[in-house]
């Protein structure tokens, strides 16, 4: 499958939406009259009913530091998100560290990653798992030769960059191993094509926990507390990981001032405004840790060879 | 794709909707026009922006905090954390670092901004305490306490939170240690133990269920939640501009990436720097 990069981003731009424009009065020559206004991009997750209620937190606070308005661009499309972030229409976004590298691989130290949320237990990372339908017969990895495989975004972390990876390092080449793969567009709609007989297996998220541990977190749990699927209707038969969590970028060429007040204004906000936090989705205990580039090598290297790979010729079934 | 032709196509898709953020006007606040940070040493001294008894590290700190804060930054040499508590508060000094005693006396006017985080795995574990609704607990150093053991590194910061709390080590160890949070809560339903000690985030996915309207939490309630007290702060004024926390708070806890050698100077006994609510040097926080 190709993804045509114009007929993306002509996509994402009817799925982009700007909330939020007021006037400030920033003194002259501050950080503030330079910057205008602070503009976020976010990938928005239709099987997470907590993002509204999130973005609407975090545009309160920042404003209420800054005295500047927020701006919070909210796109279903991987690429929009990127794009955005790397021509400098946005000033920070939230994006997976698959989707950084392809920035990182765009404009390079233009975009640098600031912030990662830390789970309670400590961990920065996450997992990508392959989800069957509970009922079927697939056990294995090898079980599931010549079946079907639903990935998540090219640009997907953890639901196809990441997984891949370890999968031909674990000597399963994922371009012979599977008889035909599918790009469902977001996690929900990968696992809704197991659930719905599509496909026989779908790479996804999970978090809170390790492959020993079980996890307590995931796009699974999730669309199950939402009625989108039913609990038991999945099963994990394989995962991958961990991987670094999800950055928060930012744009370099922004003011210092503006860079810094940024970190600390985010990483503030679980600990000064805990009951916002908590309306925000997340679980006590979840707070942000810095991060810089060094914590997403490891997913630079494998997309760069993931994209030699498919300039070579070995493109998606 | 050149970059130039993104910026086009991205211009494009990004149209202000508008009417989500209906505040009105700035509310920029002055900031701090110099930032004296008091030391702790063998006496007091004045407040200087360099000094000849001063290490390579202590004027490496000033020189990069003064060029990030783009302000003038002095050393403010202190005796003891009550001397720099005090200077805190009569705004002799802007930034100490402060412990539980030594705040006391001055937390009206001064409170923590941010501290190592120890221990490095999971911090200062936040806690939530759980009753059966009807419950006639009053006094929680005399409850049975049952505990989630569903995650053995979280448990043992679940107990050092119920210490901090000033749980006596007796009823601690006394605990029943069940399986998991479900189990902890059918047990204090029984009646077999009277409070569930068990870490926020497992409460919180516990209480969302699996399944849309599950309520595996109804009938019970929090009675309590928080951290324990950090050992010690750096702390600030009341009154510093919010921005200016901010920045002097961004710029702190991405040290151990940027300068891990001042960082290690800052806050010796921790990996990263970490922020801090308001009460952080308080015994019940929460």
């Amino acid at each position: 499958m190709k993804l045509k990069w114009p007929v993306s981003l002509i996509f994402a731009a009817m799925l982009l939406s700007a909330c939020g424009e007021t006037k400030s009065t920033a003194p002259a020559g501050s950080w503030q009259a330079e910057m205008g206004k602070i503009r976020i991009a976010v990938r928005n997750d239709e099987a997470d009913p907590d993002n509204v209620a999130r973005w609407t937190g975090y545009r309160a606070h920042l404003k209420d530091i800054t005295g500047l308005n927020i701006e919070t661009f909210e796109a279903s499309d991987y690429n929009g998100v990127i794009q955005a972030i790397s021509s400098g229409q946005v000033d920070i976004a939230t994006m997976g560290g698959g989707s950084y590298a392809n920035v990182d691989a765009q404009v390079g130290g233009k975009v640098l990653p600031f912030l990662t949320i830390r789970q309670a237990e400590g961990g920065l990372g996450y997992y990508s798992a392959l989800l069957v339908k509970a009922d079927s017969p697939y056990k294995t990895l090898d079980d599931l030769k010549g079946k079907s495989i639903a990935y998540v975004d090219f640009n997907s972390t953890s639901g196809y960059i990441f997984p891949r990876d370890t999968m031909l390092k674990q000597g399963y080449d994922p371009e012979k191993h599977f008889s035909k793969a599918i790009m469902a567009g977001g996690a929900s709609q990968a696992l809704l094509a197991v659930v719905n007989g599509r496909v026989d297996a779908a790479l996804t998220t999970v978090s809170a926990g390790t492959p020993e541990t079980g996890f307590a977190a995931g796009s699974h749990i999730t669309m199950g507390r939402r009625g989108l699927i039913k609990a038991g209707d999945t099963r994990i038969i394989w995962t991958a990981g961990p991987m670094a969590n999800s950055p928060f970028v930012i744009r370099t060429d922004r003011p210092q001032a503006f860079q810094d007040i940024m970190r600390g204004a985010f990483a503030m906000l679980p600990f000064e405004k805990p009951e916002v936090w908590d309306d925000m989705g997340q679980a006590p205990g979840n707070d942000f840790a810095a991060v810089s580039r060094d914590n997403y090598t490891d997913i630079i290297a494998i997309r760069d060879s993931e994209i030699k790979t498919r300039r070579k010729g070995g493109d998606n079934k | 794709m050149r970059l130039g032709t993104l910026s086009l196509l991205a211009l494009t898709f990004l149209s202000a909707c508008g009417g989500a953020e209906k505040e009105s006007g700035s509310t920029i606040q002055s900031q701090i026009k110099q930032l004296r940070v008091a030391i702790e040493g063998k006496a007091a001294g004045e407040c200087s922006a360099d000094d000849k008894s001063w290490t390579p590290l202590q004027r490496a700190y000033v020189q990069h905090i003064s060029a990030r804060m783009e302000i003038p930054v002095l050393l403010c040499p202190v005796a003891s954390k009550a001397e720099a508590a005090r200077a805190l508060a009569d705004n002799k000094v802007d930034m100490a670092l402060l412990d539980a005693a030594s705040i006391a006396p001055v937390k009206a006017s001064v409170r923590p901004m941010m501290t190592g985080r120890i221990p490095a795995d999971i911090g200062r574990v936040a806690i939530v305490l759980v009753t059966t609704e009807n419950s006639p607990t009053k006094d929680l150093a005399e409850a049975r306490l049952a505990l989630s053991g569903a995650n053995a590194t979280m448990l043992l910061g679940v107990k050092r939170t119920l210490a901090a709390r000033n749980i006596p080590d007796s009823a601690i160890a006394a605990a029943q240690t069940l399986a998991n949070a479900s189990d902890g809560l059918a047990v204090i339903k029984a009646g077999k133990a009277d409070v569930l000690a068990l870490y926020g985030a497992e409460w919180m996915r516990l209480c969302r269920g699996e399944e849309k309207g599950d309520k595996p939490c109804e009938g019970f309630k929090e009675v309590w939640r928080g951290r324990p007290a950090a050992a010690s702060a750096w702390s600030v004024r009341r009154d510093i501009p919010k921005e200016s926390r901010a920045r002097l708070l961004g710029i702190h806890i991405a040290l151990p990436q940027e300068k891990p050698e001042l960082a290690r100077w800052f806050i010796p006994d921790a990996a990263e720097i970490e922020p801090t609510e308001a009460t952080a040097l308080e015994q019940t926080s929460s």
